[in-house]
């Protein structure tokens, strides 16, 4: 066992991993504290499962246009926004529509997604990386972008921090300061967009959700301010994401499943614990 | 903050000629539904207290939105400290009503009473603002509970944490929307007091079902049911408060 130990730390696709692991912890753990208290789970969902229509889409045009440089990933962010600032136009003007579209994008983007990767010449990766994700995929490349999409979202937090925590608090009061909600609002949609793309990395499309939420849940329960929510959130992500990781290293299984059910029972012992 | 600064004074009777709010013939419908309420017309004098009473359903924070212009008339005008709502509102302190705010919502007092300073003029230096949020804490009589989380709170302290947000920026004119709603009666009787330490100088609207707030804060009452009716001081009683806050407005109609 410990033999064992010592080879994962000491390989470089660990390492990796472990780096990539952190920094979209960091994402999600501060963004998941805005999903959890405002309540954005089903928004996030919508997000992440049209993002794979991105991600298709890129590797599409990877293969049909020879755009080589076009990674994935920035396929994702692109549907990723589209789809928070369309989710943010129709809530603010068609309130009672927001679930439906919601559903629509999430079905349809995933649709699309698939179709799009059906249709890519000579495609021949396994599908399941995106939707579970693979972690050990994860390269400089990768933790460079993850790198980038924490600076902007914590940039972002810590400059807009007051106006988001009256948006999410009383939005009706934080209007009457003179706030522009639907701004605000649209600004945070677009922050929760770009982090699921960041976990997308580590626990694909479909499971990316529950690093979004679970952390910060977990955080929820102990902290008393929103800033102590994000703090524990990214706390959280980080342990339970390297405890998944070992786990999966040492009994050779998938690391995005593994990964969210370690956060799952830390969630669920936080939960009796508090009890 | 109990006794406001001369200069804050002289700023609220300045110009005291202009209402500290006036709505003339609204009609306020949300979207396409039926109107909620149907050329309303009051007047709100400065330094005045106008209390608004009727049944569950009749409009009272309705109106009270569209004189904050939250909300946007379908018809009518509203100006509030002699502008445009959208315009002035930052000048207007409001108390919703307590369970708008979401109570697990990670927060502390100090942070709820701070978020009254959002968008102040001025650009006040981080301790200035930090001394504005305990003298209204103070206020308030909740400053050993500025640590507290705001959920953690009983409903009279949320209460008095939310008075406390609206008092911080020093605004001269005050909404509150049944401010007494699911408050113990122990508690009930120290908010009174906080209301009436919180009126001076400034004008105050009051949504109300309570007699004892309306008998209290007596200067104009009206009756909120789609639409208005001014009841003068002169011909108020309790019986007849009592009827209107308890929803038995038919017989007034």
């Amino acid at each position: 066992m410990i033999e064992t130990l010592a080879a994962m730390g000491s390989s470089v696709i660990f390492r990796n991993a472990l780096a990539a692991l952190t920094l979209a912890g960091v994402a999600g753990g501060t963004v998941g504290a805005y999903v959890v208290t405002r309540r954005l789970g089903y928004i996030a969902g919508g997000i992440a499962h049209a993002v794979l229509g991105g991600i298709g889409a890129a590797e599409y045009l990877r293969a049909t246009r020879g755009w080589t440089w076009l990674h994935p990933l920035w396929g994702a962010a692109v549907a990723a926004v589209l789809s928070a600032l369309l989710i943010a136009w129709v809530s603010q003007r068609w309130r009672e529509r927001e679930d439906t579209l919601i559903g629509l994008m999430w079905s349809a983007g995933m649709a699309a997604g698939i179709l799009l990767l059906y249709l890519t010449p000579g495609y021949s990766r396994d599908l399941s990386a995106y939707l579970f994700g693979n972690i050990l995929m994860a390269g400089r490349r990768e933790i460079g972008m993850l790198a980038g999409l924490d600076l902007v979202i914590v940039g972002v937090i810590w400059w807009y921090f007051q106006p988001f925590l009256a948006l999410c608090f009383d939005p009706e009061y934080a209007r009457l300061r003179g706030l522009s909600a639907e701004r605000y609002y649209s600004i945070l949609l677009v922050l929760v967009a770009l982090t699921v793309v960041a976990l997308t990395v580590v626990a694909g499309v479909v499971l990316s959700i529950a690093l979004l939420t679970l952390p910060a849940a977990a955080a929820a329960r102990t902290a008393r301010r929103l800033g102590g929510v994000m703090a524990a959130g990214v706390g959280y992500s980080i342990v339970y994401g390297a405890a998944g990781m070992t786990v999966s290293y040492l009994w050779n299984l998938p690391s995005g499943p593994v990964i969210v059910l370690v956060n799952g029972i830390g969630y669920l012992a936080l939960l009796m614990f508090r009890h | 903050m109990n006794r406001a600064p001369v200069d804050q004074l002289d700023r609220r009777q300045a110009g005291s000629d202009t209402p500290a709010a006036e709505v003339r013939r609204v009609t306020f419908a949300y979207e396409r539904r039926e109107p909620v309420l149907v050329d309303i017309s009051l007047t709100v004098p400065r330094g005045g207290c106008v209390t608004l009473v009727g049944p569950n359903g009749g409009g009272k924070t309705t109106l009270l939105k569209v004189m904050l212009g939250l909300l946007s008339p379908r018809e009518g005008t509203v100006s509030l400290l002699g502008g445009p709502p959208d315009k002035t509102r930052s000048r207007a302190g409001y108390v919703p009503q307590r369970l708008q705010c979401d109570s697990l919502f990670p927060i502390t007092v100090f942070d709820v009473v701070e978020l009254g300073l959002l968008n102040a003029a001025g650009g006040e230096s981080r301790s200035a603002r930090r001394k504005k949020v305990h003298q209204a804490l103070e206020t308030a009589g909740i400053a050993d509970l500025a640590r507290r989380s705001f959920g953690e709170l009983s409903g009279g302290q949320q209460q008095r944490a939310l008075i406390a947000r609206a008092l911080v920026s020093d605004p001269d004119v005050l909404f509150l929307d049944e401010p007494t709603a699911a408050v113990d009666p122990a508690s009930r009787t120290a908010l009174l007091d906080l209301l009436e330490t919180s009126r001076k100088g400034r004008a105050m609207v009051l949504v109300t079902h309570d007699v004892e707030v309306v008998e209290r804060f007596l200067d104009a009452v009206y009756c909120v049911h789609r639409t208005i009716h001014h009841h003068t001081v002169d011909h108020m009683d309790s019986g007849l408060l009592r009827h209107m806050t308890g929803g038995g407005l038919a017989e007034y109609d």
